[in-house]
């Protein structure tokens, strides 16, 4: 074909690149979408909250059992309650409500669409920051360690007086 | 034409078959679990052997009414339950959609006030009869008048061991607990005070009585009438820090000899022993008296158990390990290797004086 023949434009059938799909998902404030992060990342830590439950399992299998010590197995059943409720159960519910809800009531999307998007981010850097805790401990100061004061943290013991660093 | 019929009549007869071999499967599977837990009806609440903890061996007032409510809300929630189930397996069998039923609607059933309000009344008055039977056992067990001879002990909570005191027969003891019998006819309660001294504890022997918390700043009270004699065994059951789960209790039903003789060795002063002066010279010098009280002596530590009658207690560490000599020995030399994390720290002492020590200890009866 000579060059100076204008042709139609074709419309793009390339793939997306996989940079802008994650752009996408990552910028997303659609509520289907955000439903799904939320039922996703509650997946994830499902996961890791049941490797913890089966952790405190192997603990207690035996009498005097010293898979973990007293010190881990702490650790392992605070973070368990802490993870599951609220890191797994209610973005579970949060999801089916993004998702559902609107489509249910005949909206186009939920009312705050970004402050939508926002609240998912901030609860999923809640739960890294959570997890950040288990790299303390181990020299990184200032970071304290995985709290083991049960997920309820009653006073006096998840106080500053008997919790010092927690 | 034959062998058409055949074949209908065939087809007809083996779905009826499949509807009663569907249905007798569901029963079979509603009613396994009765089978299988009959073995625990038959077994009362009085006939279950003891093994220390066992909720459905209660030998105490509180303990039984606790136990006598929980296999009555049992009853009706099992009566519940058979009906419930046996509504929904019914329905769900008798009207599956079946082939000739593809794209008609089922009968379209618009309520029917009776049922409804029946279905609204009858669990109304369950749950009316459920919470008068509950809220009768907890005045009962809450709100007992203390009468004027029973045993009065005071509890103090510690991470991770338990004090006791009897303080109208001047008795500081730990971790073991003695109580006399009480006779139905002529009870003999004990009434337990319940404080702490640093985080949240919960005082629970199953066989004697529910949990009760013991809160810093915030006394608790509770009683128990036990009716036989035995070793009751309990632990904490608040989560109070790394060894929690440590922190046991053994209670020691005497009957009324055997408490008296029990209140009056525990009521004398520390053994006076002249081969244990080494012994007693290294806990003097070292710190062990600024946490642990011996008394007729100048200990009187507060933070750690009372150690005057060391030797009366068949366990230590609150249950940690028996009271043999060894473990005596490997408890003070290093208590993380028993406890770990437990608050006694470690005085490393020389094998001499740690020797002396624990021979002093075994004079302490």
């Amino acid at each position: 074909m000579s060059s100076n023949v204008i042709t139609a434009s074709v419309r793009q059938t390339d793939a997306k690149p996989w940079v802008d799909e994650l752009h996408q998902w990552l910028a997303t404030v659609d509520h289907k979408r955000l439903g799904i992060l939320y039922i996703v990342s509650a997946l994830m830590f499902l996961v890791i909250g049941g490797v913890e439950a089966l952790i405190i399992r192997i603990q207690l299998m035996h009498s005097h059992n010293n898979f973990v010590s007293p010190e881990v197995f702490n650790r392992m059943f605070t973070m368990h309650g802490t993870t599951m409720i609220f890191f797994v159960a209610m973005p579970f519910l949060f999801g089916f409500a993004n998702y559902l809800v609107p489509l249910m009531i005949g909206a186009r999307d939920m009312a705050f669409p970004r402050l939508n998007a926002f609240s998912f981010w901030l609860s999923f850097l809640g739960a890294l920051l959570l997890y950040f805790s288990f790299l303390g401990g181990s020299g990184l100061y200032g970071a304290g360690n995985a709290p083991d004061v049960g997920w309820w943290s009653y006073a006096p013991l998840g106080a500053r007086a008997f919790s010092p660093g927690a | 034409m034959a062998r058409n019929s055949g074949v209908k009549n065939g087809r007809k007869e083996m779905s009826a078959r499949r509807t009663k071999s569907v249905l007798s499967r569901c029963w079979q599977i509603v009613l396994l679990p009765f089978w299988s837990t009959s073995a625990l009806w038959a077994v009362g609440t009085d006939g279950t052997p003891s093994n220390g903890t066992n909720i459905f061996s209660p030998a105490s007032t509180p303990a039984k009414s606790i136990a006598d409510l929980s296999i009555f809300v049992l009853v009706i929630t099992g009566i519940i339950f058979v009906v419930v189930f046996a509504l929904l397996s019914y329905s769900v069998v008798k009207f599956r959609m079946r082939a000739i039923d593809a794209g008609r609607e089922p009968a379209q059933v618009y309520g029917s006030t009776q049922i409804e309000l029946a279905w609204t009344i009858i669990p109304t008055l369950i749950v009316v009869v459920l919470f008068l039977a509950t809220a009768r056992v907890i005045h009962a067990v809450q709100d007992a008048p203390e009468p004027s001879d029973a045993v009065e002990v005071t509890v103090i909570g510690h991470q991770y061991w338990w004090e006791f005191r009897y303080p109208k027969l001047g008795i500081v003891t730990a971790n073991e607990l003695h109580i006399p019998v009480s006779n139905p006819s002529h009870p003999t309660p004990t009434f337990v005070q319940l404080l702490s001294a640093d985080t949240d504890h919960s005082f629970w022997v199953p066989e004697l009585a529910g949990k009760t918390d013991l809160i810093p700043n915030h006394p608790n009270r509770m009683w128990v009438d036990p009716q036989r004699t035995g070793v009751f065994l309990g632990q904490c059951a608040q989560y109070c820090g790394t060894q929690h789960a440590k922190m046991l209790l053994r209670i020691s039903v005497d009957g009324p000899e055997d408490f008296a003789t029990w209140v009056r060795a525990q009521q004398k002063p520390g053994v006076e022993d002249a081969g244990a002066i080494a012994g007693r010279g290294v806990f003097e010098r070292n710190a062990c008296m600024n946490c642990h009280a011996v008394a007729g002596t100048p200990a009187d530590g507060r933070f750690g158990p009372d150690l005057t009658h060391l030797m009366s207690r068949t366990t230590i560490a609150a249950g940690a390990a028996e009271n043999t000599r060894d473990n005596l020995r490997l408890w003070i030399q290093n208590p993380s290797a028993i406890k770990p994390s437990s608050l006694m720290p470690s005085m490393k002492l020389s094998d001499t004086d740690l020797d002396a020590v624990v021979s002093y200890m075994e004079t302490l009866h």
